[in-house]
């Protein structure tokens, strides 16, 4: 058993975890050896591009990645007292209060969805059912959560419990609803913390027939429902506008504020990750290139990723005459295309005969414990004559 | 509308500044773009009412030869609608386009024909906008193929062969290399295939680009890779775009002149640097707030967000559309009360209009008159008012304890009644060209304006813009 090395505000600490897709075309690795943690009552940021692996990663955590994805290595260290000495003895890896998700069985792991990890996603319109009331989904959520914690054991078992057992006894006997008043009620009071009015009418509507950032209300209102430990947040503004982005920012920050929850905030957005965010982590090719405080990487960007990302965006306040792209694209998952070095080498302004070489995670050297980056800079200033790429080269072709 | 209304505030302002007539590539005049609903025959004779849905309601526009003017709004507002219709791609409901100082909608087959070489768009979608069937040589060449072009050819060179060159030269332009001119668009990321969009638009040799939000599907990296290319080929071609985008920050970067738009209207314009340092309109404004920064000072800043979402177009607001949403919306002369109070009231009041307001809520279970008025108070925050405002209001509350809501709702409104719902703002100068539809800019309102105030009142209440800027 490895030794974590883990802080007691530490609520979720990722280490070395890899998520791996088999499919026809060959294997993606889609994440790639991630390590991060999620704290008490923080708002982590976990930004990149599309194909980066950010969703992924936070589906890693949950146990929701789904075939032909599968999580090939790490751990998932979970802070629970309770499951804690329940598996202090067993196979299951156990570390003070800390455990283990990856080495307990499957079964617990689902049991702490919705009561301790809930999600997000980013686009509401498809994540609600839409024969289904809002109110109800909600209160279905609810009540799933109540079963669960007046029975937490039988909730594991695979059929009794929420499980799809009980759910087949409601549908088929009509008199019984899935759903009881008092989720019901429960339902009506969540959708009100999320700020839309009339909740009680409101309940009764299809999805259909909500707005946009009203849907993305419900769908925190649905997640808030097991009163989670850790919210999930992937993308959850990208689809909306930007009057109501700041509405839902707002909300999420209260809520976060107010119920003491953590939340992984996932967005390809900096200025999101700006207003947000504690700390951050930067994605670029399902790795983690630089994490720190959310002022170490925006202030102090160590990785020439990061730096470029930082550069790319035009500014709101100061119209630069001329924008500093990263050039080249996202490069290909693909196992069999990936090199050996650095992912970013080929993109990279400063890459060194170094980078050819497997990289490791080394402290920034900036003088934050917590800043970390994965390249040769970190170690070493760049040295033109090491250089890989001619300076100057300004329009790529791109050959894929 | 008249054409040669030369006491429009758009005119009188530009004529003003040194802007030589002539300059003007696009001129676009009240253009309004209907969408009818229950418009069919069957309809007609069933007797049901024809319903429209105002996706643009009268905008002008006019851009400058080689200029870039941005058109900013949230999804919905009638951006892409106006970017379209001006192409005369989708055929307007009325007003009129100008290019070149020509009427758009009396072109003939001909002259239309010649006009969609002069006029190009590159659309949002890099997927969906490329055929997945064409080589994106094919792609690039499909409009010289269609206007017959080249028009002549070296003697020892075949029109396709010429064609071919003139691809491929235009694919190395965008940043592409030439011997991929034989794939298909599946084999190009989005980023590539945008720059095939714009090899595309750029094959006639345009002078007026659309540019239909060209970099809102593209990764943050590459669209810097994009706005940097389109600044190099306006530069290099004398192009003049119309740049449509939701994204402020972008529009910030590439834009010489914005315009902002809601619910099917212009509210604002002006000069860039104007508008993003100074907004004149209050949705500009919370437009602007509301942007995230990519800035460590923009942690944990709370932005003070506008209520509520954009109404439908279907059934907008009377007056100024953005009057449901607005921050400063203007009291009546006599009601003297803070802003959040006041907009309290307002919303009590719209509620009861559209008879949304439920009375049964409030009625719980048998509670009596006082303590009912006392928890539509609580609800919707009116307490506090003072004078005459605060007896209005408790009238109102009586009725409505009565059951009559349409009553109380009348007299909320005999008092409560803002200029901003009984009057749609005209065009106000609020200076160096900037432009803002909005009644705070009255001339007796927030800035008065010397030598106006006789005519001002008359003219902010009269829907035709008045000659504000002869007197200026």
């Amino acid at each position: 058993m490895t030794d974590p090395d883990l802080d007691d505000d530490v609520l979720v600490a990722v280490r070395d975890l890899s998520t791996r897709f088999f499919t026809e075309e060959g294997q993606v690795n889609a994440v790639e050896s991630v390590s991060f943690e999620i704290r008490d009552n923080e708002v982590l940021g976990i930004v990149g591009e599309s194909g980066s692996g950010k969703s992924v990663t936070a589906l890693s955590i949950i146990d929701l990645v789904e075939s032909p994805g599968r999580i090939t290595q790490g751990e998932v260290w979970y802070r629970d007292a309770e499951l804690a000495e329940e598996f202090r003895d067993t196979n299951a890896s156990v570390v003070g209060d800390h455990l283990d998700l990856r080495t307990v069985p499957e079964r617990v792991r689902g049991s702490l969805r919705g009561s301790s990890f809930s999600t997000i996603f980013q686009d509401p319109m498809s994540s609600l059912n839409p024969s289904v009331t809002v109110g109800e989904q909600i209160a279905e959520a609810v009540e799933v959560q109540r079963r669960a914690s007046a029975n937490p054991r039988r909730t594991r078992s695979r059929t009794a419990g929420y499980g799809l057992g009980q759910m087949i006894v409601d549908a088929v006997v009509p008199s019984r609803s899935y759903t009881s008043e008092e989720s019901h009620a429960r339902a009506v009071e969540l959708l009100e913390q999320v700020g839309i009015p009339d909740p009680a009418d409101r309940a009764e509507e299809y999805p259909h027939q909500f707005s946009g950032g009203m849907l993305q209300r419900a769908m925190i209102a649905q997640a808030l429902a097991g009163e989670p430990d850790v919210l999930i947040a992937d993308e959850p503004t990208t689809a909306l506008d930007v009057t109501i982005q700041a509405q839902i920012l707002d909300l999420l920050r209260d809520l976060q504020t107010e119920e003491g929850t953590s939340v992984v905030m996932i967005t390809h957005d900096l200025g999101v990750i700006a207003r947000m965010c504690d700390r951050v982590g930067v994605m670029y090719a399902g790795e983690i290139v630089e994490r720190g405080r959310l002022e170490d990487v925006f202030d102090a960007p160590v990785h020439p990723y990061t730096q470029g990302l930082l550069g790319s965006i035009p500014d709101l306040e100061d119209p630069a005459p001329r924008l500093q792209p990263i050039e080249g694209n996202v490069p290909s998952l693909l196992d069999s295309e990936m090199p050996e070095g650095c992912y970013f080498a080929d993109r990279c302004p400063k890459a060194m005969q170094d980078c050819l070489e497997p990289i490791a995670e080394y402290d920034a050297q900036s003088g934050s414990p917590e800043h970390a980056v994965q390249c040769v800079l970190a170690r070493q200033e760049f040295d033109p004559a090491l250089a890989l790429h001619e300076d100057g080269d300004a329009e790529v072709v791109a050959d894929e | 509308m008249s054409e040669t209304d030369t006491g429009r505030i758009g005119d009188g302002a530009q004529a003003g500044t040194d802007t030589v007539a002539g300059e003007t590539l696009v001129r676009v005049r009240g253009l309004e773009k209907y969408y009818y609903e229950n418009d069919t025959i069957v309809d007609t004779l069933l007797g049901r009412e024809t319903e429209s849905v105002k996706a643009v309601d009268g905008i002008d526009l006019d851009i400058e030869r080689g200029e870039t003017l941005g058109l900013v709004g949230e999804s919905g507002c009638g951006k892409s609608t106006t970017g379209e219709t001006l192409l005369r791609l989708r055929e307007p409901t009325g007003g009129t386009v100008e290019f070149d100082g020509r009427d758009v909608a009396e072109f003939s087959d001909t002259e239309l024909t010649e006009f969609r070489e002069r006029a190009q768009i590159v659309f949002q979608d890099p997927f969906s906008s490329l055929d997945p069937r064409m080589t994106i040589g094919d792609i690039v060449t499909e409009g010289l193929t269609i206007h017959g072009l080249p028009e002549e050819t070296p003697p020892d060179t075949s029109r396709q062969a010429a064609r071919r060159q003139r691809a491929e030269e235009l694919l190395e332009r965008v940043g592409l290399s030439a011997d991929q001119i034989d794939r298909y668009p599946h084999e190009f990321s989005g980023g590539q295939r945008q720059r095939i969009g714009i090899a595309r638009a750029l094959a006639l040799d345009p002078e007026f680009v659309v540019l239909d939000e060209p970099v809102s599907a593209l990764d943050v990296s590459v669209q810097a890779q994009i706005l940097n290319l389109l600044d190099d080929l306006q530069d290099e071609y004398g192009l003049t775009y119309l740049f449509i985008a939701h994204d402020l920050s972008v529009v910030r970067h590439i834009c010489d002149r914005v315009a902002v738009m809601y619910l099917g209207e212009v509210v604002e314009r002006g000069d860039t640097d104007d508008i993003f340092t100074a907004p004149s309109h209050p949705y500009t404004e919370a437009l602007l707030e509301s942007v995230p920064r990519a800035d460590t000072s923009e942690q944990g800043r709370r932005v003070d967000p506008l209520s509520g979402d954009v109404p439908s177009p279907r059934n907008p607001p009377s007056g100024c559309r953005f009057r449901t949403r607005c921050p400063e919306i203007i009291p009546p002369a006599g009601v003297d009360t803070d802003q959040a109070l006041y907009r309290n009231v307002v919303t009590l009041r719209d509620r009861l209009e559209r008879g949304e307001f439920g009375t049964e809520r409030f009625r719980d279970g048998e509670n009596d008159d006082e303590a009912f008025k006392q928890s539509v108070r609580e609800e919707f925050g009116v307490d506090g008012l003072s004078g005459a405002d605060a007896d209005t209001v408790e009238d109102a509350l009586e009725v409505l304890a009565n059951g009559r809501e349409a009553d109380a709702a009348q007299r909320l409104t005999d008092r409560f009644e803002s200029v901003c719902e009984t009057d749609a703002p005209a065009d106000h100068d609020c200076g160096g060209g900037q432009i803002a539809a909005c009644h705070l800019h009255r001339d007796d309102s927030r800035e008065p304006a010397p030598d106006a105030n006789e005519t001002a009142i008359e003219s902010a209440f009269d829907d035709t813009p008045a000659d504000l800027s002869d007197d200026a």
